[in-house]
């Protein structure tokens, strides 16, 4: 799978890097048990700092997505990532509230939104390339 | 017509070759050291700088060379090959002073025109790219270790035939040194052997762990090439181990019979020319990164590769601090260069040196 970074976006590249690897797995153009560059592989391809990619890997990693393995390397969950649970979904509406917020305030009516979502939505089944 | 000169004649049309092609040897991402749009690597003026460049360190090269001709009947051959070796070192110099011009008014060029402006600026990577085959199997390398032991073997079996006097250095004046027969001695050719092999197993791994180098422009032909460009490489360094294993191998044969002595300088100039010529040969064919190799063409226009022109010092000397990477594909020029940030790339530089001065100062 590509990873596109973007160096003059605002969003810090580690978090670019996890929202690649989440998208990748959406996708399945990363699937269960494939393996990953290891940090300084990585690290080397990219040409940044090695906490950088750590920092990404360790927060998928707490969140289900990957597994780090001593001898195996980085790999994607083989059992996929954890359900979503009721604190899940208390989370991603914490997460939500400002989104939606912002986008009320310019008007963005609840049809549009909910265009928005659904063309998400079929863009990961389909698993194509964004862009 | 005397062997130094046949060599001079051999040599430095070789290196005016190598060095005035260059800039058609780059990445079509890259003019002069200074990274550009892929599309516009065709332009008129960037030809004409292309062109200019390569004329003009040919000619400097060749009336160099003819220079040198004319100093070379009057001198000894010892004499000679010194300034023709030391000659080459100024001749690359000099043409870095002749390239830093042109890197200058890229530079202007760039920051006039200001190409990112339009274009989303990022970096792409293929979290598959080094799990590709990208390089041919150290076992390979195999060839060339059988044949240093044949060299050792033969040694051993042969040591009561050997002349008990050894021609070892050939000093300015043209006379020969002889050194007595020892283990020592003849354990020089399979050293250096050995220290070949080693030395092109590590090049061979450096190629297949440095950095991928996809374009966002166009990544899959960009990939393509890349592995392309890593595997010939690959390939060529087992070729060269092999055919310096045999011309080592000869020189040693012709301290147990000296009456090879007279095979042996026509053994070594055509090593040398065959490898020579491989080198030029797979250097246009491929390309810097494979710039060279023809692929399906899917080109985005809306994209254009990071920017990373502020760690190229003088577009030649990559220092990243941040990179953790040692070794990462050269600008200008074909092959790899360090990342000088790194401290172990000075550890290498050092240690290069050391195996190579240790010697000569052992040996004199």
């Amino acid at each position: 799978m590509y990873i596109q970074l973007d160096f003059e976006s605002e969003t810090p590249i580690y978090e670019q890097l996890k929202n690649e690897i989440i998208i990748g797995i959406a996708k399945k153009q990363l699937v269960p048990g494939e393996r990953l560059p290891s940090v300084r592989s990585l690290a080397s391809d990219i040409g940044i700092n090695l906490h950088t990619v750590n920092k990404a890997y360790q927060q998928l990693k707490q969140e289900g997505f990957l597994l780090i393995h001593r001898q195996r390397g980085v790999v994607v969950h083989p059992d996929g990532a954890p359900k979503a649970d009721e604190h899940y979904e208390q989370k991603l509406k914490t997460t939500l509230r400002p989104l939606i917020a912002d986008s009320y305030c310019r008007e963005l009516s609840k049809e549009q939104f909910r265009r928005l979502v659904k063309s998400i939505y079929s863009e990961l089944e389909e698993g194509k390339k964004d862009e | 017509m005397n062997n130094h000169l046949m060599f001079l004649l051999f040599l430095y049309p070789t290196i005016i070759l190598v060095l005035a092609t260059i800039p058609y040897l780059t990445r079509k991402t890259e003019n002069f050291g200074v990274s550009i749009p892929e599309s516009m690597y065709g332009r008129d003026d960037f030809k004409a700088m292309r062109k200019k460049y390569s004329l003009l360190l040919t000619s400097i090269g060749l009336l160099t060379t003819v220079i040198l001709f004319i100093i070379g009947l009057q001198v000894s051959e010892a004499t000679a090959y010194i300034i023709y070796s030391v000659l080459i070192i100024v001749f690359i110099i000099g043409s870095f002073l002749l390239y830093l011009p042109f890197h200058f008014k890229m530079k202007q060029i760039k920051q006039a025109e200001n190409w990112q402006a339009a274009r989303t600026q990022s970096l792409i990577i293929d979290t598959k790219f080094h799990q590709e085959k990208l390089t041919h199997s150290n076992w390979w390398f195999t060839i060339p270790v059988l044949i240093t032991l044949a060299t050792i073997t033969i040694t051993f079996i042969l040591y009561d035939v050997i002349p008990e006097q050894l021609p070892m250095h050939t000093d300015f004046s043209g006379k020969v040194t002889y050194s007595d027969k020892s283990i020592g001695t003849l354990l020089l050719i399979p050293g250096s052997q050995v220290f070949l092999v080693i030395l092109f197993i590590f090049i061979n791994v450096i190629i297949r762990m440095t950095k991928q180098q996809v374009s966002v422009e166009n990544p899959d032909k960009s990939k393509r090439q890349g592995i392309i460009f890593r595997r010939r490489w690959s390939a060529y360094l087992v070729f060269t181990s092999t055919l310096t294993a045999i011309l080592l191998l000869f020189t040693q044969l012709s301290f147990i019979y000296p009456s090879l002595d007279n095979y042996h300088e026509p053994v070594i100039f055509t090593i040398t020319a065959i490898i020579m010529i491989v080198t030029l040969a797979l250097a246009f064919t491929t390309g810097q990164g494979g710039s060279r190799v023809n692929i399906n063409d899917q080109h985005d226009e809306s994209v254009i590769d990071r920017d990373d022109d502020r760690f190229w010092k003088l577009g030649q000397f990559y220092v990243n601090r941040n990179d953790p990477s040692i070794f990462v594909e050269k600008r200008f020029g074909v092959g790899w260069t360090n990342n000088w940030a790194h401290p172990l790339s000075w550890v290498l530089v050092g240690a290069l040196i050391l195996v190579i001065v240790i010697p000569i100062l052992l040996f004199s």
